[in-house]
């Protein structure tokens, strides 16, 4: 178990490292130069004397393997460099920055599991009828949605139609909280829609998956209750490759994200980093998506190591 | 092979899930390739006076917040929308596979090597790579193809890997080897056809996802720049609209929710019809 723990920290290491390195390469080798976007691009009609100057303030003149060491230097000491556009360091942005996005992505993902669980389970119990088709349906559906669509949908319905809940903005939780809660609602909504539709359909699967082994057959056979074989074996086994697809709910919540930030004007990581895209300011690019990337990376090496944690069955080595 | 292709298009018809999706997927190809004859409206052509009318005889589904048809719009849209994604899926399938093959055939460090890409192409969201990639190469149709085709290609290489490792086992390509045929021909005539299947359920869900990346890029404001009018654009430009006419933003929804359904519905009908056993598999590889 150890030494599997340490190969899959290494790994993690190691892929954080590749990923940071392709980033890096990635924003300095392809087209676009980062001097001519500080100064107003092409229309700002910069001169050579100008862009050279901007160029060795940025360090842009040296050899691309000293720019690599320098970066990296950097990111071991937490900088992540300076935004070209507010001329912020990078680091503060995203740590603002990151909360807010959570605030919206954790309530999304428990409600999406909230939801999805108790509907997979009840389309598995009912296998074939018209509720099975129905969870089904819905659920296909849900994880087929763009985001935007389903956002825009919400938006219509509850604050321009109903008025219910404001379309949009951001209130920080500790000025104005129930303000806080009624901008949530939505969003959150919004982001929980794919996820659901997924939790839903692994649940279903899974629990289908179960009820046909050998130890359901024992079970009933010496003669406990539908009920007890249900929810004493059966639903506990089949949640475990629910929970362990935290990974890949988190990536669909944080696809959205970018999205529903956007629909309702949500200042959060995502929309930082869809800013920065359409401002081409490179250091926040490369922060956002390394910061990004990292998590990501984390909640993969963290969903693996729990796997045998929550089934014991899972030896490693 | 003709009896086996019939087999499975017989368990194919039978599935309900195969005969909502191709329902779909034929209004939708009748859409792109008859739409244009249909229509007798020019997409860009503005009309003052009808700015946000609803749905009528001569304007079906109504117009926009320029008074160009919304109809003539989706039927454009649909053109590139649906380019884009069968494209990348066309590029990632061929590189994907062609990847995972080699891989898995010939092993050793190649194999390593190309397997550990997969793996950190597979650490990050599509979306938010989709986003930096393009931010970096620039919107327009090749790059978006390019782009959602790299993101899609380690699926492809890892199911390609895997199905390969299984089937190079298999005696008739040890037989192969030993009557002297040469590599690229047995990877081809013996270890293509074998693998084929759970590569088309992959391709059919990529297509919705494709979609869902293309319209999402576009709603953003990333997608192929003007005049060509995706799905995703006509949406993003209506929504400031959407309390004056809902029209802008329903019918471009309708239809990308509807596409994307019925490939995602495709793909669990083939996957149901061509390997049952592939559900519990596949669903691990997604992780």
């Amino acid at each position: 178990m150890s030494a599997h723990i340490t190969r899959r920290l290494i790994q993690a290491v190691l892929t954080t490292w590749v990923v940071l390195s392709l980033i890096f390469f990635l924003v300095h080798l392809l087209p676009g130069d980062p001097a001519l976007t500080i100064l107003g691009g092409l229309a700002g009609q910069p001169t050579e004397e100008q862009i050279r100057l901007v160029r060795q303030e940025l360090g842009l003149d040296l050899p691309i393997l000293t720019q690599y060491v320098r970066y990296m230097l950097n990111l071991l000491q937490g900088d992540l460099g300076t935004s070209f556009v507010s001329g912020r360091p990078v680091a503060t942005d995203i740590a603002l920055r990151v909360p807010r996005t959570l605030q919206i992505a954790v309530p999304a993902l428990v409600l999406a599991t909230a939801i999805g669980i108790p509907l997979g389970v009840f389309a598995a119990t009912h296998r074939g009828g018209l509720a099975d088709l129905a969870i089904s349906t819905t659920s296909v559906t849900a994880f087929s949605l763009p985001a935007f669509v389903s956002g825009l949908l919400l938006v219509a319905l509850f604050s321009i139609h109903l008025k219910w809940f404001p379309s949009g903005g951001y209130v920080a939780p500790s000025d104005d909280f129930m303000g806080f809660l009624s901008r949530i609602v939505l969003p959150t909504i919004t982001l929980a829609v794919a996820p659901a539709g997924l939790v839903m359909r692994m649940m279903r699967s899974s629990m289908l998956e179960q009820l046909e082994l050998d130890y359901v057959t024992t079970a009933r056979s010496k003669g406990l209750a539908e009920r007890a074989v249900i929810y004493g074996h059966v639903l506990r086994n089949s949640l475990i490759p629910v929970v362990t697809s935290l990974g890949l709910q988190a990536g669909f919540v944080f696809a959205g994200s970018v999205i529903v930030e956007n629909i309702f004007n949500w200042p959060g990581v995502s929309s930082l980093l869809l800013d920065s895209v359409l401002d081409r300011d490179y250091p926040v690019i490369q922060g956002t998506v390394l910061v990004v990337a990292v998590t990501f990376i984390l909640i993969n090496l963290v969903t693996d190591l729990t796997y045998g944690l929550i089934d014991r069955r899972i030896s490693y080595d | 092979m003709i009896e086996r292709f019939f087999a499975t298009w017989r368990s194919l018809t039978k599935s309900p899930q195969f005969i909502v999706s191709m329902i779909i997927i034929s209004l939708i190809a009748a859409l792109t390739i008859f739409g244009p004859l249909v229509t007798r409206w020019d997409p860009w052509m503005i009309n003052v006076d009808m700015r946000f009318a609803g749905p009528s005889a001569n304007h079906w589904l109504g117009n926009d917040e320029f008074g160009r048809d919304i109809f003539s719009n989706i039927v454009h849209g649909a053109r590139i929308s649906l380019f884009v994604s069968m494209a990348s899926m066309v590029f990632a399938s061929i590189l994907g596979t062609a990847m995972g093959m080699v891989a898995g055939y010939f092993r050793g460090a190649l194999e390593v090597l190309a397997m550990r890409g997969t793996d950190v192409l597979l650490s990050f969201p599509p979306m938010l790579m989709a986003i930096f990639l393009v931010a970096l190469t620039g919107p327009s149709v090749f790059n978006l193809v390019i782009v959602i085709g790299i993101l899609y290609t380690p699926r492809f290489a890892r199911i390609a890997h895997a199905s390969t490792l299984a089937v190079s086992e298999v005696q008739f390509i040890e037989s192969a080897r030993a009557i002297g045929a040469p590599t690229w021909f047995i990877l081809l005539r013996h270890v293509l056809p074998n693998i084929l299947a759970p590569l088309f359920v992959q391709f059919s869900l990529g297509l919705g996802s494709a979609i869902l990346i293309e319209s999402g890029l576009s709603f953003l404001g990333l997608g192929p720049p003007p005049p060509a009018a995706s799905w995703g654009r006509m949406i993003s430009k209506a929504r400031r609209f959407l309390a004056i006419s809902p029209y802008g933003v329903l019918w471009p929804s309708i239809v990308i929710s509807l596409t994307v359904i019925a490939f995602n519905l495709l793909g669990d009908a083939l996957r149901d019809t061509l390997d049952p056993r592939l559900r519990g598999r596949l669903a691990r590889q997604e992780k």
